[in-house]
C-alpha cells in the first residue's frame, strides 16, 4: 500500500513519476482500490467499484509504458466516474433506486476519451438520485444514501456529484468526474476543499452521459488543483456529432490556459450572496486580498443585473427534467425515489405551462446579451463558491441550504465556465471555497484566475485526516 | 424556487428569496441570519399521515402562500394542483398532497414575477434548435449517404 503522500498528489505529480517509471501504475491502483475498499463504504462514496476493469487497465498502462509506449499525463492514472456515466459491463444506476439494474452495452465518450488516454477507472461514484433531477430535501436522497464529507463525517459533500467530491478528498482516487446542470461541481468541490471545473456547455460530449436538462447539463472533473482540472478540460474537450449540444470542434477545442498576457481583470461580485456566514466571509476576504495583492490581477467591484433568472433557470431545468423521466414520473415509479421531494416533484414539474418555459427561454437570451455587457468590463467573475460550509448529512437542505443563487442560474443558463478552488476552513474544520466564472468559451481565463490565487496560497495542499 | 439549490433541489420554489443584497468586503452578517426561511416545520416524514400538528402547521404555510397571491394566481395553482391530483392523485398520500399544495403555491409568486420580465416581440428564445444541424451528423443519420 502506497502512503497518503503519494495518494494524495495530484495528477500532475503522478504523472511525472508514472513516466519516469519511479510510480507503478500497477500499485498505485491496488493502492487506492484497498484504500477505496476500506474508506469507500464510511463514505457512502461509491455506487460500484471497477477492481477487474482498473486491474486490467493498470497492466495494459504498465506494460505500454514499460515499452516506451507513453499515452501522456493520464496514461496509468486511477480515477472515478460520476454514476451516471454509461460503462459497459457495469452497473449505471444514476443513483436511485429505479435504476438499480441498469447496464448500457456502450461507454460514454468521457470514459472513452479517459481510457484512450491511458487512465485507469476505479469505480463509478455515488450521487444524488437523478442528479437531483426530481428535486431533493435530504442529503439522504441517493441510492447509497448520504455522502459523508472527508473532513467531518458528520457532514455532507453536497449533491449531485457527491460521491465524485468524496472520492477526491479522501484520497480514493486521484481525480473524479462530476456532472452540473446547476451547482453538482461547484458545490462539491467548494464544500469539500477540491478544486472543480464547470466547462462551458457544449465543450464536453454527454452521449452516454443521463439526462437531466438538454440545454444546462455540463460534464467536468473534480480535482485537487488547478493545473489537474485544465489538464483535464483538455482532454475532455472536444465536439460531438452525436450530442446536439455540442459545440463546432474549432470552439470545443480546449489548448489549456496558458500565461495571461497583461493583467487579468476580475470583478469582485457585490450581490451574489444576500447573507453570507461570518468564517467563510472571513476566508472570502482574506481570498479577495490575495487578489487585490497580485500584479497579474486587476481587482474591482461588479454586480449582476437583476431579473428573473434563477426563476427562468429553474423552470428550463424542470421541464427539461420533466421530459427526460417522463416514463419515470407517468409510471408512478418515481414513488421508488428516496427523497420525499423527489418522489412528487415530477408531477409538479409537468404543470408548467409551454408559454412560461417559452417565456423563461426567451429571458435567457436576454440574460445572455446583459452577461456578455459585464464581460466587457471584467475578464472573470469571483465570488465565494457557497455563503456557508457544509450541512450536516441529516440536514433538511429546505433550511440549510435555502438562500438565492443568482449566479448559479445565470451560470448555467448562459453555459459560462466556472471553477471552485479552496480559500480556507471554516466551523467544523470544513472547507471554504472561492469561484471564478467567465464568458463561454473563456474557461482558459477562469483557469488563470485559479491558477494565480492557488500559486499564492496552499489551501490546496491540505488534506483530511482519515482512519 | 431558489432557494439556492443544488441541481435544483427544489426547481421551483421560492423565486421571492431571489432578491440580493450587497455583501460588501469585510460585512460578515451574524450566523443567525443565515436561517432565511422561516420553516421550522419542515421536515415531513416519508410516510404515514402526518401528525395534527404537523398537518395545522403545513396548512398555515399554504394559507400564508396564497394569501400573498392575486386572486386570478390563486386559482392557478387550484388548477394545477387539481390537474395533478387527477392525473396522479391514486398515487399520493394525503401528506404528499399538502406538500405539492404547499410548493405549488410558494412557488406562483416567483412564475408570476418572471411573467412580468419586460420583453420587446422580437426578443427570441434561446432555444437549441437549428435549421442547419451537423453535417456530420446528417451523413451518419443518413447511412452514409449525402
Amino acid at each position: 500500500m502506497l502512503s497518503e503522500d503519494i495518494l494524495f498528489l495530484s495528477v500532475t505529480e503522478l504523472s511525472k513519476r508514472i513516466r519516469a517509471r519511479q510510480l507503478s501504475p500497477v500499485e498505485l491502483t491496488e493502492s487506492y482500490l484497498e484504500r477505496s475498499r476500506n474508506l469507500g463504504p464510511k463514505l457512502n462514496a461509491y455506487a460500484t467499484l471497477t477492481p477487474d476493469l482498473a486491474l486490467k487497465q493498470a497492466h495494459a498502462a504498465e506494460k505500454e509504458i514499460a515499452a516506451g509506449k507513453y499515452r501522456g499525463p493520464l496514461h496509468g492514472i486511477p480515477y472515478a466516474a460520476k454514476d451516471l456515466l454509461a460503462v459497459k459491463g457495469y452497473p449505471t444506476t444514476w443513483g436511485a433506486r429505479p435504476y438499480a439494474d441498469q447496464r448500457f452495452d456502450y461507454d460514454a465518450v468521457v470514459i472513452k476519451k479517459l481510457e484512450a488516454a491511458g487512465a485507469i477507472l476505479l469505480g463509478k461514484a455515488a450521487m444524488i438520485e437523478l442528479a437531483g433531477g426530481m428535486g431533493y430535501r435530504f442529503p439522504s436522497a441517493s441510492a447509497t444514501g448520504a455522502a459523508k464529507n472527508p473532513w467531518n463525517t458528520d457532514y455532507w459533500t453536497c449533491g449531485s456529484s457527491s460521491g465524485s467530491g468524496a472520492i477526491t478528498a479522501a484520497g480514493l482516487a486521484a481525480f473524479a468526474i462530476g456532472t452540473e446542470t446547476w451547482g453538482s461541481i461547484l458545490c462539491p468541490s467548494g464544500f469539500c476543499g477540491l478544486s472543480g471545473l464547470r466547462p462551458t456547455y457544449g465543450r464536453v460530449s454527454r452521449t452516454g452521459a443521463m439526462a437531466l436538462a438538454y440545454t444546462m447539463d455540463k460534464i467536468g472533473p473534480i480535482t485537487r488543483n488547478v493545473e489537474d482540472c485544465d489538464l483535464l478540460l483538455k482532454i475532455l474537450a472536444g465536439h460531438d456529432p452525436e450530442d446536439l449540444g455540442s459545440l463546432p470542434e474549432a470552439e470545443a477545442k480546449y489548448s489549456g490556459a496558458e500565461e495571461p498576457r497583461g493583467k487579468l481583470r476580475v470583478g469582485w461580485l457585490m450581490n451574489q450572496w444576500k447573507e453570507i456566514s461570518p468564517e467563510v466571509n472571513q476566508a472570502a476576504m482574506a481570498a479577495r486580498e490575495v487578489l487585490e495583492k497580485s500584479p497579474s490581477i486587476a481587482l474591482s467591484n461588479v454586480s449582476l443585473p437583476d431579473g428573473p433568472w434563477e426563476v427562468a433557470a429553474g423552470l428550463i431545468v424542470s421541464v427539461e427534467g420533466a421530459t427526460a423521466f417522463r416514463e419515470l414520473i407517468h409510471s408512478g415509479r418515481v414513488a421508488q425515489l428516496n427523497d420525499p421531494l423527489g418522489k412528487i416533484g415530477g408531477y409538479m414539474n409537468e404543470e408548467i405551462s409551454a408559454s412560461d418555459f417559452i417565456l423563461a427561454q426567451r429571458i435567457r437570451a436576454v440574460l445572455q446579451k446583459k452577461m456578455e455587457e459585464v464581460f466587457t468590463k471584467v475578464d472573470v467573475l469571483a465570488t465565494p463558491t457557497l455563503p456557508v460550509t457544509a450541512p450536516r448529512t441529516d440536514a433538511n437542505l429546505d433550511q440549510e441550504l435555502s438562500f438565492a443563487d443568482p449566479i448559479g442560474g445565470i451560470g448555467n443558463i448562459c453555459g459560462l465556465p466556472a471553477i471552485s478552488v479552496p480559500c480556507g476552513f471554516g466551523q467544523h474544520g470544513l472547507p471554504v471555497g472561492i469561484q471564478f466564472i467567465a464568458r463561454g468559451l473563456d474557461d482558459a481565463k477562469v483557469v488563470q484566475a485559479a491558477r494565480i490565487y492557488q500559486r499564492q496560497t496552499d489551501w490546496h495542499r491540505k488534506r483530511p485526516q482519515l482512519s | 424556487m431558489p432557494k439556492f439549490s443544488m441541481d435544483r433541489r427544489q426547481f421551483t420554489l421560492g423565486a421571492a428569496a431571489a432578491v440580493t443584497a450587497l455583501v460588501l468586503p469585510g460585512k460578515a452578517l451574524p450566523e443567525k441570519a443565515l436561517s432565511i426561511t422561516a420553516v421550522p416545520d419542515g421536515i415531513l416524514s416519508q410516510s404515514g399521515a402526518a401528525p395534527a400538528s404537523d398537518a395545522q402547521a403545513m396548512d398555515a404555510k399554504i394559507q400564508a402562500a396564497m394569501a400573498k397571491l392575486t386572486p386570478a394566481a390563486q386559482a392557478e395553482v387550484e388548477m394545477k394542483v387539481a390537474s395533478i391530483f387527477r392525473k396522479y392523485g391514486d398515487k399520493l398520500n394525503d401528506e404528499q398532497k399538502a406538500d405539492i399544495r404547499r410548493i405549488m403555491a410558494e412557488s406562483q409568486e416567483g412564475l408570476e414575477k418572471m411573467r412580468t420580465f419586460k420583453l420587446n416581440n422580437g426578443d427570441q428564445p434561446a432555444d437549441a434548435f437549428s435549421a442547419a444541424p451537423d453535417e456530420a451528423k446528417l451523413h451518419k443519420d443518413m447511412g452514409g449517404k449525402k
